[in-house]
């Protein structure tokens, strides 16, 4: 399983002058579960690979197809 | 960065300097320098963020730290970036009364987190004090933001802890299902035990498959919804 990457705040991105953040940080828990910070979409496409069934994952990934604009949920997209 | 799914692609903004100091914080003490990171410089920022945007980006967010301790920066930079895109603001909503006016009408989303259910967790992790009345705070922007904003679309955050069920989120979700019916709600359930969350004995591991269980029961017998 892989859940969503959900943490306690985002991962303070680096000013947009700087680069992204060059490692990421993943725990994997004794039932499986992974978890993943500072999640690069060339990590999320590799764990992607491991549950296709996540949207979630393969969304981070790139992979997705993005919600139609009915669904969304901002007003001006 | 780990958004909820409707935001992402985002090209997101952060600005240093917190006004909370939970000891989870997954950045830990380099983001509470305000001073930290390089300038921002407004037009480049929308330069860039324009970039983005034609690369991919579905919105553009403004987060921290807690972005609104650089109101002025603040206003600045969202003066100069693309009205066409979603604009979202990530703040723990600890802002004060007065900076509501300058912060009125300006973003598409609002996105709060409503971290602690209790002034004693938010005094133990976070080092609020209770004078600082950070439910009546946070919870009274919540409801401007709600009220004064029809446009918008507000998500409210959780961070669900390990241990804080019962004692942060059932208080919230209380608190939303009766003063925010109908309010989308996005629960975090990836803690990761960062920084100094050792200090405290419940927080020294990830959120338990049957406390996310419970979370979710909760929310879904309040009808809050949940985003993903």
């Amino acid at each position: 399983m892989i859940p969503n990457p959900t943490q306690p705040d985002p991962p303070n991105p680096a000013p947009p002058t700087r680069p992204a953040p060059t490692t990421t940080d993943l725990m994997i828990l004794p039932d499986g579960t992974i978890y993943a910070r500072n999640l690069s979409p060339e990590l999320a496409a590799l764990l992607a690979t491991l549950n296709p069934a996540d949207p979630s994952m393969a969304a981070r990934a790139g992979i997705h197809t993005p919600p139609s604009p009915s669904s969304s949920p901002c007003p001006n997209p | 960065v780990a958004d909820e799914l409707e935001l992402i692609p985002s090209f997101a903004v952060s600005l240093s300097g917190c006004n909370l100091r939970c000891d989870f914080c997954i950045t830990g003490q380099p983001s509470w320098n305000p001073a930290a990171g390089s300038p921002v410089h407004p037009r480049e920022t929308a330069r860039l963020a324009r970039l983005a945007v034609q690369r991919g980006a579905r919105t553009i967010m403004i987060l921290g730290g807690e972005p609104t301790l650089h109101i002025v920066t603040l206003l600045e930079l969202v003066a100069e970036l693309p009205d066409d895109v979603p604009l979202v603001l990530k703040t723990n909503a600890m802002f004060t009364e007065q900076a509501r006016p300058l912060l009125a009408g300006l973003f598409d989303v609002w996105l709060p987190d409503l971290k602690f259910g209790n002034a004693d967790c938010a005094r133990r992790l976070a080092a609020i004090p209770p004078s600082a009345q950070a439910w009546a705070t946070v919870t009274d922007n919540l409801i401007w933001m709600a009220t004064h904003h029809p446009a918008a679309t507000l998500i409210v955050r959780h961070l669900l802890m390990p241990g804080h069920v019962a004692c942060c989120w059932q208080p919230i979700a209380h608190w939303l299902a009766h003063t925010l019916p109908g309010t989308q709600v996005s629960l975090r359930s990836g803690f990761w035990p960062a920084w100094h969350a050792h200090r405290h004995p419940e927080l020294r591991t990830p959120l338990s498959h049957t406390e996310l269980a419970q979370a979710t029961r909760l929310a879904h017998d309040l009808h809050l919804p949940l985003v993903p």
